[in-house]
């Protein structure tokens, strides 16, 4: 089935491209409407994702605090817990702080969510399932993730409060420290595969996950993660029990359900990069490529819930020591290591 | 249980008889569960202070709590400094008399001797209306900065200040 | 500096480089409505100056209008975490006072309600420390514990946060049938679970790092600010009321006492979660030797104390608390003063704050395990 309906959408897919290639009008118009589809895809895609992924967290750090989560919207389990609550979000008052930078402030929620749709331009769901199969995957993933920072520093200098201020400078100090090993950390994978397209790295851990070849590039990936998921341990710009929710303290209905649907775009966005990069994507026997690469994600996505459930926060000093003095070190380690091996064999 | 409370009478006693040399003007009296009670004169208080803090082998350091009295028959309002040496069986109070009449009913700081005494002493003045000299940040503690009265006075009820609306210019005159 | 509540300092007052951040009476962290407002300098403190008084409800005032039975009840919401050593401390203020001969067996019990009381105490203090420090989880265990401890209450007096369960002269009734087994039943469990929180929290890295060295207090420091209980304990003073100045029946009862060295938050942290542990066996050994007899003392329906006044103090989960009760004959207190640990250890805050980072005040006022209730009275 799955493979006719592929052949079967190709077949339309081409015919349509035939007929628009008549002229250059049509030819652009095509082009324009399929980069719509497209959007309109992934968008879909994060959506429903989302709104699954803040009830899985509900409920899985309910069990793991030993209670039971949303039981009641949505009979069995509260499944439709989170459509209740993004409904009781847009129904707020929109509320801008008289001294805001009204521009800044409006703008924030929106930037970050683009940020985090970027990401999803490189994400391989299938071996053509891809939105654009950029050669230089890699790089242009370590240039979309540091777009969040602006937006944080938007949100918190905007909100003219010094809390948000506060976790916002925290946040953006983090975020910017944490980019540099996770990128050399990916560059091991880089080295090792051969390429900086994401599909064919994809491609090229038929054989051999590269998890099991890049043991402390991956644990350096999966800290320096943690801090571009502004989630705990390394939660600082948020830091509820501190700072109240930190950058985005002065938010609420729309554009908070903005951030707030952002920080878990940006889990699975960042979860599916990691699945990606280490653990072969959407490759697997049997399923599927698209069902492996969901039950991949969806793996990690847990993992990460685990260790946030379980840790306390770091400091924001102690932070940025850990990863100025041990992750890049690490990664450089293991960027030297993995060269020689490339270099001898 | 005995031999704790022979501590604590001798212990009693040797202060006692140390206040006697290093505070002669202090009037003491011993109870029975071995607490001095110190009477002093507003102007002695900080020199009594002194010498409670300076009794060995059990130098009383440790101010527990103080509290004011309210003694409105007398016209006067007791500070009562109750110490304890820590570790150490010695307890004393140290309690200084001030005139209910006065506008300013006031006694010297003790925060110099115990800096305990800091929060302590304001919360005495915040509700008991009892200046206290020489100290770093006489304010109220408890009510509001604007509030007026000093509640735990016997005749607060009956002789509240009228309320009135708080403005902003009562913070910027 | 005045801190004016409109929150603007005068010039002059601070550095170029400066500015007050008001973590204000509503606040995840602060434990109650207590306003902190922060000099900070960058993310460094430079002071930190509490502002209280917003829970005030003018406990002493009430108190001389209520007769003595009357003001039992009102001591419990004092330090409503801890209301049984509160209501112990004042009842033992007005028995030194009216001279009144506790038996035995209501000793005892008050020696095993008040443990059990520390162990609850402790528990929320635990999960919300844990809480402060971004660990969400442990809040949820503590507090599952506790509800045990609060089964037995609410058997032994029908409430689980408000007892009015002593009396001047004893206690108000005696062990529901059932009760020594649950309870004993409890302190199997808890041993296991308490080592599992320890290995989960209190000897995680991250939890080390942010409390180790931080808002240090030295032993002289913490004795002439009056701290007491497990902020004075973990500076290295050996001094617990219970076994120094016995009152109940504590001085029948072996346990230790944890001390710590260094007086930062950990020594303290640690202290406080072992003494949970003390509390166990206290409560065993309640268990094991409990006498028979009256738990009430015969008192008179209108108590009129000889004029006169006392000092009492209790060692509560937080510190010392004391009743300073001044009595002129009449069957109503003249004065009930109440000296609250928490009260005496918040002149410490500025003390332990000063030269730390923002995120380091969640973690101090934290362990000094604040109470506004017993504050602001």
């Amino acid at each position: 089935m799955p493979a006719d309906l592929g052949a079967f959408l190709q077949g339309v897919f081409d015919q349509v491209h035939l007929w628009a290639s008549q002229s250059p009008f049509w030819s652009a118009l095509f082009t324009l409407g399929w980069g719509i589809v497209k959007v309109v895809l992934v968008l879909g895609f994060i959506i429903v994702n989302v709104l699954v992924l803040v009830w899985l967290e509900r409920k899985f750090s309910g069990r793991v605090q030993s209670r039971l989560g949303p039981m009641r919207v949505g009979r069995p389990h509260g499944w439709a817990q989170t459509i209740a609550d993004m409904i009781k979000l847009l129904g707020k008052e929109d509320i801008v702080p008289r001294a805001a930078d009204k521009a800044l402030f409006v703008i924030a929620p929106v930037v970050i969510f683009t940020a985090t749709m970027l990401v999803y331009v490189v994400v391989p769901m299938g071996p053509r399932a891809i939105v654009s199969d950029l050669n230089i995957g890699v790089l242009y993933l370590a240039a979309a993730a540091s777009f969040t920072v602006i937006s944080v520093l938007m949100a918190g200098w905007g909100s003219s409060s010094k809390w948000s201020l506060l976790g916002a400078l925290r946040g953006a100090a983090m975020l910017v420290s944490y980019e540099v090993p996770m990128v050399l950390a990916v560059m091991g994978v880089v080295l090792l595969s051969g390429t900086l397209s994401t599909n064919a790295i994809v491609k090229s851990q038929s054989g051999l996950w590269y998890i099991l070849v890049q043991p402390i590039g991956f644990l350096v990936f999966l800290a320096a993660l943690f801090a571009e998921l502004n989630r705990v341990p390394f939660d600082l710009a948020e830091a509820e029990s501190e700072l109240v929710s930190g950058f985005n303290i002065e938010y609420s209905g729309l554009r908070f359900a903005f951030f707030f649907l952002a920080e878990y775009a940006n889990l699975l966005a960042l979860s599916a990069i990691a699945v990606t990069l280490y653990f072969g994507g959407w490759q697997g026997p049997f399923l599927p490529p698209f069902v492996w690469f969901m039950l991949k994600t969806y793996g990690f996505i847990i993992l990460v819930m685990w260790i946030r459930w379980t840790l306390p926060r770091v400091r924001v000093d102690q932070l940025l020591e850990f990863g100025w003095k041990v992750l890049l070190p690490a990664a450089l380690v293991n960027l030297a290591v993995t060269g020689v091996y490339v270099l001898l064999t | 249980m005995s031999g704790a409370s022979d501590q604590r009478s001798s212990t009693a006693r040797a202060l006692r008889d140390h206040l006697a040399g290093a505070a002669p003007f202090a009037e003491t009296d011993v109870r029975p569960d071995g607490e001095v009670v110190v009477r002093v004169p507003p102007d002695k208080a900080v020199a009594a202070a002194e010498a409670l803090a300076g009794f060995q082998p059990h130098p009383l350091n440790y101010l527990s709590c103080v509290s004011g009295v309210d003694r409105p028959d007398e016209d006067q309002i007791e500070v009562v400094y109750t110490v304890h040496s820590l570790p150490g069986p010695a307890k004393a109070s140290l309690r200084v008399r001030v005139d209910r009449k006065a506008e300013r009913p006031s006694l010297p700081s003790l925060v110099q001797v115990w800096p305990a005494a800091d929060y302590h002493e304001r919360e005495v003045y915040d509700l008991l209306g009892v200046w206290f000299e020489g100290h770093p940040d006489l304010r109220r503690i408890l009510l509001a900065e604007t509030f007026e009265g000093h509640p735990l006075r016997k005749d607060f009820v009956q002789n509240r200040p009228p309320r009135r609306r708080v403005t902003r210019e009562d913070y910027q005159p | 500096m005045t801190i004016t509540p409109e929150f603007r300092p005068a010039p002059g007052d601070l550095e170029e480089h400066e500015f007050l951040v008001n973590m204000g009476p509503q606040h995840p962290s602060t434990h109650g409505v207590l306003r902190v407002i922060l000099r900070v300098d960058g993310e460094r403190l430079v002071d930190a100056i509490p502002d209280i008084g917003f829970l005030h409800r003018c406990f002493e005032k009430v108190a001389e209008g209520w007769t003595y039975q009357q003001v039992v009840p009102l001591t419990d919401r004092l330090d409503y975490v801890s209301a049984m050593t509160n209501e112990l401390a004042y009842v033992m203020a007005v028995e030194k006072l009216a001279g009144i001969e506790v038996p035995e067996r209501a000793q005892w019990l008050r020696v095993l309600v008040a443990e059990l009381q520390r162990i609850a105490s402790h528990l929320v203090w635990f999960g919300t420390f844990a809480l402060d420090l971004g660990a969400t989880t442990p809040f949820l265990y503590a507090i599952r514990e506790r509800e045990h401890i609060l089964d037995l209450f609410e058997a032994l007096c029908g409430a689980r946060l408000t007892y009015s369960y002593m009396r001047i002269g004893g206690v108000r009734g005696d062990l529901p049938p059932g009760f020594v087994g649950k309870t004993r039943e409890f302190l199997k469990l808890m041993p296991s679970r308490l080592r599992e929180y320890e290995n989960l929290f209190m000897k995680n890295r991250i939890f080390e790092n942010r409390t180790k060295g931080i808002g240090r207090v030295t032993a002289e420091e913490a004795v002439a600010y009056g701290a007491s209980g497990p902020t004075l304990r973990g500076s290295g003073v050996d001094w617990d009321l219970r076994r120094d100045e016995p009152y109940a029946a504590y001085d029948r009862f072996e346990f230790g006492v944890p001390v710590g060295q260094s007086g930062d938050v950990y020594d303290r942290a640690v202290c406080r979660f072992k003494e949970m542990y003390e509390s166990l066996k206290i409560i065993e050994q309640v268990l094991d030797g409990l006498p028979e007899g009256d738990v009430r003392a015969k008192v008179p329906r209108v108590l009129k104390p000889p004029a006169g006044d006392v000092y009492t103090r209790v060692e509560s989960p937080r510190g010392e608390v004391g009743v300073y009760l001044v009595s002129d004959g009449g069957p109503k207190p003249y004065r009930v003063k109440w000296r609250a640990p928490s009260f005496a250890h918040l002149r410490l805050l500025p003390v332990m704050a000063k030269g730390h980072m923002v995120a380091d005040i969640v973690a101090i006022i934290g362990s000094i395990d604040i109470i506004l209730g017993e504050v602001d009275r």
